[in-house]
């Protein structure tokens, strides 16, 4: 059993004026236990419709999503017991309460008794850096301590599976290093984690999976690894100075997938296998092109090329 | 001057295309039907016709003095929040002004105020209200709105100098209601009572606009009516010269787009 | 059955954690009794110098009784409101995944409201009577003090189905909240009898439990006998019930609502 099944999972959302519009059309994704998926996907993609429908506060239109092998449909408060969810982003705490109450509030809510909340609440705030401030006010605390509490709360009830939806967004490079170091150590226990961003590199580093999803639906799911290769099937030579003759000439060579000018002066040269880049950088070199450089694109430039040049810009 | 008129007119024009898109505007006036029904059914009920008008003066100025305390504590704060302020400052027109126009401008929602509480007292009570002294009324209505807009600047430089003080931005309805006598006349108020009230505009005005609805002669206009001006005129200076000194302040400090 | 007792008492007092905090941050002790009260008591004697503007010193002592009373009206009213505020916190969308019981969590969520207004409308109601020649005797005041805290509690439970119903128009929470008070204060029989309006009002007005928490609290003036008072606190508390009921109800499905149409998350 998995630890998350979903299977054609579709929503539809009624917009003003009874517009529908398609958030997620069919979706199949499983996440096998203990495994850290990431999530990838431009604003609007339906990341986080689906962080929703997985943590019960959405329905879906059609298609079925299980969380350790319990409907989020038909057996929802199986579901939210199991369950831990960590929104990005400020909001969603007591201001006006302490981290711990904070905590002890949600540790409560989820059914925890006494003796146990304080155990579990004490543990998290040492795990999480918040030992020393566990008594401020957290509409006080720094964005970095606000995401730091947001992820202890979601793991207040041990969950299973811990949903984490643009956890980062908005951090400090510091406070997001931490919260990495949190994630792998939650990996190492075993904790499930389906985990939404677009930040490649940050998917990269913490992920055993990856998906990409646009439009509502999967494009595909791969390992980091994985991703790497598809990487690497394309390279790239960039150089500067090159006549418009040569330009010609490197666009008419076999296996040259496009020549471009992202800036004044510069052509960038994208082929399909290191056997073109060799030949490429041959040409410029017998055109006495001097400054020529060999380069891969990153991750990044491979998400663009596989979503298209839409990029971060639609809204959701 | 100039900077001042334009500031003024810039503001009214602004606030009056501000509130009639807000929804807040007409929210405000959703409860004077409730007002009036409660004043009336009280004055209806101890067989004091006489009385009716009173309460369909009331929820009108009431309107106006709740719409003043709103918008004299959001309207700098809220440009202070969006970094507007700033902006406002370093322009050439002049603040006070500018606040003083907004005001003005926000004093409108008294006319559908007085048409909501007359329309109350005669679709729901039968009882329909005579103007007997047009005239007066006009003039009364005008100098009570120049007058609570002046206060309200006033408070508005006060709430924004010393904004601890704006915790009596909730706390100053009742009260004022009250001591100003816009139901009940100061008259029928203890001396220790009625005198502090007589240094507010609002119960000038309040009997002015009781009186321009009552049959018998009115008195004392023009004094009654220079009255209202002369309050609202010192709330309008003390109002002015404390915002420029605060803003005088806040510029040497740098503490102008501190929330 | 006590697993349930203990679940709804477990969810009613992390509400009343998230109230106090609320209430702290609102009010100080000073501004509380500076600014609060004494708007409230003027309140009341606003309302009580109408009946000397009529000339009726009876009319009078009907109508401090009444304003006094629904004082707990435009307090508990800000339950309203404050129901509304997970709606700015983002905590909505957490408490919709957590396994909470939404209307039990609401009712702990603003308890500080009828909390404050049992200290309010007593103050209201043993200090500004007397000055309008109502007397209370020694033993009326602990009888006067608990008609007062039962009818906060029960327009309280009336506040929260009018503050489940605001959920779904958040914006529009503070004109929920000040017509209904301002409609509740007109036919409640706190400055004209009930009897004044229509018969179909007067029907409706029965199931304002503010309605015979007053009736009560006259009946106790009147100097009526015990058994009359406490029917009439029956009565009220009868009405209670069945408000509550009715917002624990709407407050789920308002919340069972929301996963079909994504509403409340913000």
């Amino acid at each position: 059993m998995h630890a998350l099944e979903i299977s054609g999972l579709t929503r539809t959302y009624r917009r003003r004026g009874g517009e529908e519009f398609r958030a997620l059309r069919g979706l199949d994704l499983d996440v096998p236990r203990g495994e850290v998926h990431g999530l990838l996907g431009p604003n609007g993609a339906g990341k986080t419709t689906l962080c929703k429908i997985v943590s019960t506060v959405l329905l879906p239109t059609a298609g079925t999503v299980r969380v350790l092998g319990h409907d989020v449909v038909t057996d929802t408060a199986r579901v939210k017991g199991r369950l831990g969810i960590v929104f990005g982003g400020e909001k969603g705490l007591y201001d006006r309460l302490t981290a711990r109450q904070n905590l002890t509030f949600w540790a409560s809510l989820y059914g925890l008794g006494r003796a146990e909340r304080r155990r579990r609440v004490d543990e998290l705030l040492e795990r999480v850096g918040l030992a020393d401030r566990a008594d401020e006010r957290a509409g006080d605390f720094s964005r970095g301590m606000k995401q730091r509490l947001h992820l202890a709360r979601g793991l207040v009830a041990d969950p299973g599976v811990l949903i984490l939806d643009e956890p980062t967004v908005g951090m400090d490079p510091v406070a997001a290093r931490d919260f990495r170091a949190l994630v792998g150590e939650l990996r190492g226990r075993g904790t499930t984690i389906l985990m939404t961003t677009h930040d490649m590199a940050e998917a990269a580093a913490l992920s055993d999976r990856v998906s990409l999803i646009d439009r509502g639906t999967l494009v595909m799911t791969e390992s980091p690894a994985a991703v790497g290769d598809l990487v690497s099937a394309y390279e790239r030579v960039d150089a500067r100075g090159v006549p418009d003759r040569v330009r010609e000439t490197l666009a008419g060579l076999p296996g040259v997938v496009s020549v471009t000018s992202p800036e004044e002066g510069l052509t960038r040269v994208e082929t399909s296998s290191p056997d073109t880049t060799l030949s490429v950088q041959r040409a410029l070199v017998e055109a006495r092109v001097r400054d020529v450089a060999r380069s891969r694109p990153d991750l990044e430039e491979v998400y663009l090329h596989l979503v298209g040049e839409r990029g971060m810009a639609v809204g959701e | 001057m100039r900077t001042a008129l334009t500031g003024f007119a810039l503001g009214s024009g602004f606030q009056v295309r501000t509130m009639a898109r807000s929804v807040d505007t007409y929210y405000t006036l959703a409860t004077i039907p409730m007002t009036t029904a409660v004043l009336l059914s009280m004055m209806l009920y101890s067989g004091r016709t006489d009385l009716a008008s009173y309460a369909v003066v009331a929820p009108t100025l009431m309107a106006l003095w709740t719409a003043a305390l709103v918008f004299a504590g959001e309207m700098i704060a809220d440009d202070r929040k969006n970094g507007r302020l700033e902006l406002l400052v370093a322009s050439p027109v002049s603040p006070a002004a500018l606040v003083f126009g907004r005001l003005c401008g926000a004093m409108l929602v008294s006319l559908p105020a007085f048409g909501l509480a007359v329309a109350t007292a005669g679709l729901v009570f039968g009882h329909w209200v005579t103007v007997h002294h047009p005239v007066v009324f006009v003039l009364a209505a005008l100098a009570t709105a120049l007058a609570t807009a002046a206060t309200a600047t006033a408070l508005s430089a006060l709430f924004i100098a010393a904004p601890g003080s704006r915790i009596v931005q909730n706390t100053l309805s009742m009260p004022v209601f009250l001591l100003s006598g816009v139901v009940v006349p100061l008259a029928f108020l203890p001396l220790w009572a009625a005198a502090p009230g007589r240094l507010l505009y609002l119960s000038w005005g309040a009997d002015l606009f009781r009186d321009a609805l009552t049959p018998g002669p009115v008195e004392h206009t023009a004094a009654r009516l220079a009255a209202v001006l002369l309050l609202g005129a010192l709330a309008l200076a003390f109002g002015t010269h404390t915002m420029n000194r605060f803003l005088r302040r806040a510029r040497a400090e740098g503490s102008l787009s501190r929330v | 059955m006590s697993d349930v007792i203990a679940t709804v008492a477990r969810t009613v007092h992390q509400g009343t954690v998230v109230s106090r905090a609320d209430f702290r941050a609102f009010y100080t002790w000073r501004t509380w009794l500076f600014g609060w009260l004494v708007r409230l008591l003027c309140q009341v004697l606003f309302y009580s110098t109408v009946g000397v503007l009529v000339g009726d010193p009876e009319y009078t002592r009907y109508i401090v009784l009444g304003a006094a009373v629904t004082v707990c009206v435009a307090e508990a009213m800000l339950a309203v409101s404050s129901t509304c505020w997970d709606h700015h916190g983002g905590t909505m969308g957490l408490l919709t995944a957590s396994p909470v019981s939404p209307g039990w969590f609401y009712f702990g969520r603003s308890l500080q409201w009828p909390a404050s207004s049992v200290a309010t409308t007593s103050v209201a109601l043993l200090v500004l009577p007397p000055f309008f020649g109502v007397q209370w005797t020694w033993w009326q005041v602990p009888v006067l003090v608990g008609l007062v805290a039962l009818t906060c509690l029960s327009t309280y439970c009336m506040t929260l189905l009018i503050a489940s119903v605001a959920l779904v128009f958040p914006e529009a929470r503070n004109v929920i909240g000040n017509i209904t008070s301002s409609l509740v204060i007109v036919v409640s029989g706190a400055m004209v009898p009930v009897e004044y309006w229509p018969a179909p009002v007067q029907w409706a007005a029965q199931a304002l439990p503010v309605v015979h928490g007053l009736a009560a609290v006259r009946l106790l003036e009147a100097g009526a006998p015990d058994v009359a008072v406490a029917a009439r606190a029956g009565w009220m508390l009868l009405a209670a019930v069945c408000w509550l009921a009715a917002a624990l109800s709407s407050f789920r499905w308002i919340f069972s609502r929301a996963r079909t149409d994504g509403s409340l998350l913000g």
